[in-house]
């Protein structure tokens, strides 16, 4: 199966933003919006145009919704802030006080796995 | 009724214009963005949590306020999170209560732009206010930064398209450019985009400031952040060219690898372009009050956030005495959060240790955070549902009204809820 190495990058967009301030964080709309990875097209067709990606970093794994999205250059990927990008941030803060949220290496594969609805990640605690 | 001029309580530009009209059976929010919309129609939402909870099942009141109490009480080590969407009155009474528990409290901005902070106690704060950008800016300059999801009036209130004093044509009088590394829809309506390799924002400050002082820049810098020494040369033009120039720094400046150190490199390069003509930074910073945290603390304790009264005086370490890192150490024993998602916003690592600790929380609505918790006091919505202050992203404090009350009689404010827990740690 193929898998590609990535940079991660983790932001806010504005619909993630309108589902949490909305107080719909348990809501299946959170997972629509948040549970999601942006890859650029060429990367995109290299995983064969999949529905869902399993993506791994050092801190652990997360099967996400595919979207193809032309903001992305090839190499990187986008997952909006939330429970699914956080299973992957390392809580190493560079003696900051702020984990790793954007610039973690990354790999990229298909999946078949179900993806998680925001109870259900937190349920496992 | 109608509420005119309301302060949406969502973004740093805790937007000054919004409109409520609501009664007991309809609502409508006119001036608000998606985000501030769907904050404001919690105070009607089915969702909201208008009981507390004790391990999952409602309680009394005063019950609730006592285990929170003796939660915190009974901890060696407790952590008092004070959220950024409420008042800087509570967060007064949580950073007093840390003080009097000997505790450590934190905010928003030990996620968010702690690093920014960082940056600015090194090299300074070159700051302005908005008012300034819209009635003086020529050039905008977003790094790292996308208002256009993040702060979705950015650019129509103050920073892009209004007319001012000095900018008369408003956007026709402006230039904008961003330096990111997606071509966000902020990227699509610049008049300059430049593309950047990720954590490669450290060496292009530094270029820049060589640009700007007229020093050569390396032919190969281009290899190795994708921005070649012609592009680099262009904006150093462009931004000694400009008579006001600000670069609101996102973060994509803060967060990324060197964090604190890209913060410093950008203020040092605004220093430099000060030589030359007029040039402010700015932070997007993400809530209505984060900034007044970092207010409140630093005139409280003399510092901004991650303050440690163990040691019966206040510590600040970034790194040693700040949520993550606390929680990454398993050294907290107790939790209390105010208006914060800590759950979907923490490391999964830290937040499985959090769901082992007992944890109080203060919030409008069931979330992840309030699954974790072992007290949940139901929130109050500042600047709708009581009066307060909050510090807009370049710092200026805004008087936010009450125009409705909360839908229960046993607080009146975030402030109210912890001043009763407080008096009960107290006895």
């Amino acid at each position: 199966m193929t898998k590609i190495h990535v940079n991660l990058n983790t932001a806010s967009t504005i619909r993630q933003g309108m589902v949490i301030k909305g107080g719909r964080k348990l809501s299946d709309d959170y997972r629509t919006e948040a549970a999601c990875c942006w890859l650029n097209t060429n990367d995109y067709e290299r995983l064969l145009v999949p529905e869902k990606v399993k993506v791994s970093t050092s801190e652990g794994d997360v099967t996400v919704f595919a979207r193809e999205d032309d903001s992305m250059y090839e190499g990187e990927i986008f997952i909006p802030r939330g429970p699914w990008a956080n299973v992957l941030i390392s809580s190493d803060t560079l003696c900051t006080g702020s984990p790793y949220y954007k610039g973690m290496d990354a790999t990229v594969e298909c999946s078949d796995e179900e993806v998680l609805g925001c109870k259900e990640l937190f349920e496992e605690l | 009724m109608i509420y005119e001029n309301i302060t949406c309580s969502v973004c740093g530009m805790a937007c000054e214009d919004i409109l409520v009209d609501i009664d007991d059976d309809h609502m409508n929010v006119e001036n608000a963005c998606l985000m501030g919309n769907a904050k404001l129609e919690e105070l009607r939402s089915p969702h909201r949590i208008k009981e507390p909870y004790i391990d999952g099942k409602v309680a009394e009141w005063n019950e609730a306020i006592k285990m929170s109490a003796d939660i915190l009480k009974d901890a060696t080590r407790p952590l008092l999170f004070i959220g950024s969407e409420t008042s800087t009155e509570a967060m007064h009474v949580g950073i007093e209560m840390a003080q009097y528990l000997g505790g450590v409290v934190d905010s928003n901005a030990t996620i968010c732009h702690g690093p920014t902070v960082m940056g600015s106690q090194d090299a300074g704060k070159p700051s302005c206010t908005l008012g300034e950008v819209k009635n003086r800016a020529d050039l905008v300059i977003c790094w790292g930064s996308n208002p256009t999801e993040s702060h979705p009036r950015h650019l129509s209130n103050f920073t892009l398209f209004p007319k001012g004093y000095f900018i008369r044509k408003g956007r026709m009088d402006r230039k904008l450019v961003v330096i990111d590394p997606r071509r966000t829809k902020t990227a699509d309506i610049a008049d300059l985009y430049i593309r950047i390799k990720p954590g490669y924002d450290y060496v292009v400050f530094n270029a820049l400031s060589a640009a700007v002082r007229g020093q050569e820049v390396d032919e190969n810098i281009g290899d190795m952040t994708d921005v070649s020494k012609d592009q680099i040369e262009e904006l150093a033009d462009i931004m000694k060219g400009a008579n006001f120039g600000v670069i609101f720094a996102g973060l994509g400046v803060a967060s990324s690898v060197r964090k604190n150190n890209n913060v410093r490199a950008v203020e040092l390069l605004v220093r430099e372009l000060n030589r030359y003509t007029k040039f402010s930074l700015l932070a997007n910073r993400g809530h209505c009050n984060v900034a007044g945290f970092n207010q409140v603390c630093t005139w409280m304790t003399g510092f901004p956030f991650g303050v440690d009264f163990s040691r019966g005086y206040a510590y600040y370490n970034p790194g040693e005495t700040t949520t993550v890192d606390l929680l990454d150490r398993e050294e907290v024993d107790a939790l209390l959060v105010v208006g914060a998602a800590l759950a979907s916003h923490l490391p999964r690592k830290v937040v499985k240790y959090m769901a082992k600790i007992p944890t109080v929380c203060i919030d409008l609505s069931h979330c992840p955070m309030t699954m974790l918790s072992n007290v949940v006091l139901p929130g109050v919505m500042d600047g709708a549902e009581c009066e307060g202050t909050f510090y807009r992203i370049d710092d200026v404090p805004l008087r936010v009204k009450k125009f409705i009350d909360p839908p229960f009689n046993f607080t009146t404010s975030n402030e109210d809820t912890l001043k009763q827990i407080y008096t009960e740690v107290k006895k």
